[in-house]
């Protein structure tokens, strides 16, 4: 039995009940296709406001069964959200406040997939008199051995069957990875949801504890020079997560920025409620793993389709003042917990909107919107100034979603702006070039944001400025100068092109 | 099933810490953020008497046995009329 004032298994299933009755309009029960290996059935819900396709966040907690306060803080965190909307508030966090006007863009631009407890069965555990309030996998029989249980976050099919560093094939061990990648119907249920709905482009794993926002790569060291030291290079299998081999996990210098950046947001974000200081870290600064969900999330995109999805771990908690308070804190801290970690859930959901998504749905096709995403990916990471382009807009979007939020003047101008810009981004964009007519909604957008924005997006329109007026009657591909050759989408050089499945030693999207 | 202990585990270089993970120990982030060669864990006696021998640091900390009371866990409909409460107190708070 754990301290008091947890919800066991039925107590996180009524809540999530309760959401769907209680906020109908905002929300919606996902049964996952495949119930525990005990049998019960595992439900997601599904937060959003409005209609409308947009970018989606997978929020899972309870994946390590004794890991009490995450299941809890998702469903009372659905609920804050969804309260605040309807009432038309704002959220308060100690001291943090997130306006009306964030709430209403966290549900009006986001699909929030939230799948709180992903292993009841271990959760049941955890609460049985006679259990093991520390028990950490799900409660899987293992064939041919007394002990029970696969840590379902080395069970993912990400470099699965390697069990390098704290991963194990042996099911006695705490972090044995299973039979197989995805042997465990609750990891199935996961990859189910990404394969699903695919604008998922965040995803966080709740765990506790430490004070920890941990990043991909989990397998090694993090390296932005050698593209070719990556996970699907068979070359190096067994070599990786060890010591002195001279490996490490390949991921682009932007990518990289892009999780620093989000990262830095959420620790303010957690830090104004309380002042606690979460770190963030590579995954594998921990120690070194195989099988682990958020790599699982990010390493998709370079394996089973186009979607990038931004994965993380979030180990909530410290484990002062003892280490049983690390996992099952009295709930009282774990209230404050919770209320913490809720202001950077909400920091995350605002950093997640993208800006030409959040406003160009309204005046664009997919299949428009697509090709922006599409020219991003292949031809702006290609050369320097389309990564100082993009990077830009990454760190700006979020302000740029409230500028767009609160001016209508400015909503109408990003919509011609986005028009015009997707009229250039054809799926041979080298041969369309940029008119002077069609560059005036750009400049009449600098405009208004040298007007409006903060110092930074300033000075970022003001360098917007001076490349855009290079380009007029050049095509964009001219503009972005030199483009290095695309790894992950062969033969690119001038067309956009969808990325296919490839041939890789893990990742996969077999449902 | 052996009574475990929340231990802290202590490694003099980060290879003697890479090995630590062969063991096949419940390991965890460790809470002495400052220093670099170190991990959580919770484990048994005859698991920390090998450890030692193999030259690890060992700080036994406290036994797995509850340390505060156990008790019955939430009612989803209390539990929800304080959640729900707090929002309105806070709403109040607000204005």
């Amino acid at each position: 039995m754990p301290p008091p004032g947890y919800l066991d298994v039925a107590g996180i299933d009524a809540c999530v009940a309760y959401l769907v009755r209680t906020y109908p309009a905002l929300c919606q029960t996902i049964t996952l296709p495949e119930p525990s290996r005990e049998g019960r059935i595992i439900r997601a819900v599904r937060l959003r406001a409005g209609s409308g396709t947009r970018n989606g966040v997978l929020l899972i907690g309870g994946t390590h069964a004794r890991e009490l306060i995450n299941p809890d803080l998702l469903v009372r965190f659905a609920i804050h959200l969804c309260s605040a909307y309807t009432n038309g508030t704002g959220l308060t966090y100690g001291g943090k406040e997130w306006s009306t006007t964030d709430i209403r863009l966290v549900l009006e631009a986001n699909d929030i997939f939230i799948l709180p407890q992903l292993n009841p069965d271990g959760r049941a555990h955890v609460f049985a008199p006679g259990g093991d309030p520390w028990w950490r996998k799900n409660r899987s029989v293992n064939p041919g051995s007394a002990c029970r249980g696969t840590d379902l976050n080395r069970n993912y099919d990400f470099l699965w069957p390697w069990t390098i560093g704290q991963t194990s094939s042996n099911p006695c061990s705490d972090t044995y990875a299973g039979a197989a990648a995805f042997s465990e119907p609750e990891t199935r249920n996961v990859r189910w949801l990404m394969g699903t709905y695919d604008r998922i482009v965040g995803f966080i794993d709740v765990h506790s504890y430490s004070e920890l926002l941990l990043y991909p790569w989990g397998d090694d060291d993090n390296q932005t020079a050698i593209p070719d030291q990556n996970f699907r290079n068979s070359a190096w299998n067994g070599l990786r997560g060890v010591l002195g081999s001279g490996y490490a996990e390949h991921i682009t210098a932007a990518d990289q920025d892009h999780f620093r950046d989000v990262g830095v947001r959420v620790r303010s974000a957690i830090a104004a409620v309380r002042g606690r200081t979460y770190t963030i870290q590579e995954s594998s600064d921990l120690y070194p793993t195989s099988g682990v969900s958020a790599d699982y999330a990010y390493a998709r995109y370079f394996s089973v389709r186009g979607t990038k999805v931004w994965g993380w771990v979030f180990e909530t908690n410290s484990a002062s003042p003892g280490w049983q308070d690390g996992f099952q804190p009295p709930y009282s801290d774990a209230l404050a917990v919770m209320d913490e970690v809720s202001s950077g859930l909400i920091q995350f959901l605002l950093t997640n909107i993208c800006v030409v998504r959040e406003v160009g749905s309204r005046v664009l096709d997919e299949a428009a919107l697509d090709r922006l995403r599409l020219f991003r990916d292949q031809f702006m990471q290609r050369s320097a100034k389309g990564r100082t382009w993009a990077g830009l807009l990454d760190r700006h979007s979020e302000e740029m979603v409230r500028l767009v939020s609160n001016d209508r003047r400015m909503r109408a101008v990003v919509e011609r702006s986005l028009k015009e810009a997707a009229s250039l981004v054809t799926d041979d964009p080298a041969s369309t070039t940029l008119a002077e007519s069609a560059a005036s909604p750009m400049f009449e957008l600098l405009d208004l944001v040298e007007e409006q924005a903060s110092a930074p997006l300033k000075y970022a329109a003001r360098r917007l400025r001076k490349d855009l007026t290079s380009t007029i009657g050049r095509s964009p591909v001219k503009a972005l100068g030199r483009l290095k050759r695309d790894e992950r989408v062969p033969g690119s050089e001038s067309r956009l092109k969808r990325a296919a499945p490839e041939e890789s030693n893990s990742v996969t999207d077999d449902d | 099933m052996a009574d475990r202990f929340f231990v802290t585990i202590s490694a003099r270089d980060e290879q003697q810490f890479r090995r630590l993970l062969d063991y096949d120990l419940d390991l965890f982030a460790s809470r002495q953020a400052d220093e670099a060669y170190a991990v959580d864990g919770l484990i048994g006696l005859d698991e920390v008497q090998r450890l030692v021998e193999d030259g690890y640091q060992v700080l036994v900390a406290e036994s797995e046995a509850p340390k505060v009371e156990r008790g019955r866990p939430a009612r989803a409909d209390e539990w929800l009329r304080l959640v729900e409460g707090e929002l309105d107190m806070r709403r109040r708070e607000r204005r």
